[in-house]
């Protein structure tokens, strides 16, 4: 089937009773994820992913790149780090002898 | 091997030598983690500074049984935290570009997956891991910072908002668009399955 009737398909299935659109899919997907909407409006939530494949992918995009960004900023913090930069060093040591003037 | 009991004892004593020890030896963990907090170089490295300067300061109060890296790196995390709610204040982009768009009726205009790869084979990918957390920093630190606490750090939405002082519908808009905005970016890194 061609992406343009799947679309008439959906605007038409969208309208129906107990069914919600993708922009209203959009500002559910907070709350689905957090375990926090209720029955029935899940219920919807989840009839539209069965038959809306955009939605469906959209949202197993969003799941992924929150999923890719936490296990690649956990592999950096494994990976073997450089040393401290001199001029950090060297910054800290003055600020810190500045510092010790300023209390005396 | 430093031992940190004896380095803590040195730096109580007031020796110099030790405190630049302290500074070469956590300094490297302490300024990946600020950079990975804040996204930004120079805030990360003006935040180790801050936090050596505290440690130094304070080091007479440390409890001795206590973990002399965790003491230091609880200040560090404090300090990115301050620099953060800061941030969270001033205005923020909104980043409508990077936001899902629909068409007349509602619907989702979407490309369109044959198999979303794992985030194994995402990672697998020379330079992706680069490319994805430069995709992180590369979003507006209002919506960054609540991103990284919330996603990769793991705290829950509450917790973060009160983290940053900011509301709590403030740090769900926030989060979604960060979330949004975010996948948009990696797109390009998912692409090769995409159907046509």
């Amino acid at each position: 089937m061609t992406r343009s009737r799947t679309s008439q398909i959906r605007r038409w299935l969208y309208k129906m009773p107990m069914m919600m659109s993708c922009e209203e899919f959009e500002g559910f997907i907070l709350q689905y994820l957090d375990g926090e909407l209720p029955t029935v409006k899940r219920v919807v939530f989840d009839m539209h992913m069965k038959v809306c494949r955009e939605c469906r992918d959209y949202l197993a995009a969003y799941r992924r790149s929150i999923e890719t960004a936490k296990v690649a900023t956990e592999r950096q913090a494994q990976q073997e780090l450089p040393q401290v930069p001199e001029d950090l060093v060297t910054a800290i040591l003055a600020a810190q002898k500045a510092d010790e003037k300023k209390d005396l | 091997m430093t031992d940190p009991k004896s380095l803590v004892d040195r730096l109580v004593s007031g020796d110099q030598h030790a405190f630049e020890e302290l500074i070469r030896l956590y300094g490297p963990r302490l300024l990946l983690k600020a950079e990975q907090m804040l996204g930004c170089p120079d805030e990360a490295k003006d935040c180790v500074q801050e936090c050596y300067i505290q440690v130094h300061k304070n080091i007479a109060n440390f409890r001795q049984e206590a973990d002399i890296f965790s003491w230091v790196y609880r200040i560090l995390v404090n300090s990115c935290l301050k620099k953060m709610r800061k941030r969270a204040a001033a205005t923020m982009e909104s980043l409508d570009e990077l936001q899902p768009t629909f068409d007349q009726d509602g619907c989702r205009i979407e490309p369109l997956w044959q198999t979303l790869p794992s985030t194994e084979e995402i990672l697998e990918q020379k330079g992706a891991q680069q490319q994805v957390i430069a995709a992180i920093q590369s979003l507006p630190p209002g919506m960054r910072d609540v991103l990284y606490l919330r996603d990769i750090e793991g705290h829950n939405t509450a917790e973060v908002a009160e983290m940053l002082s900011l509301s709590l519908s403030a740090t769900k808009v926030r989060l979604h668009r960060a979330r949004a905005a975010l996948k948009k970016i990696l797109e390009p890194v998912f692409d090769e399955r995409r159907v046509s």
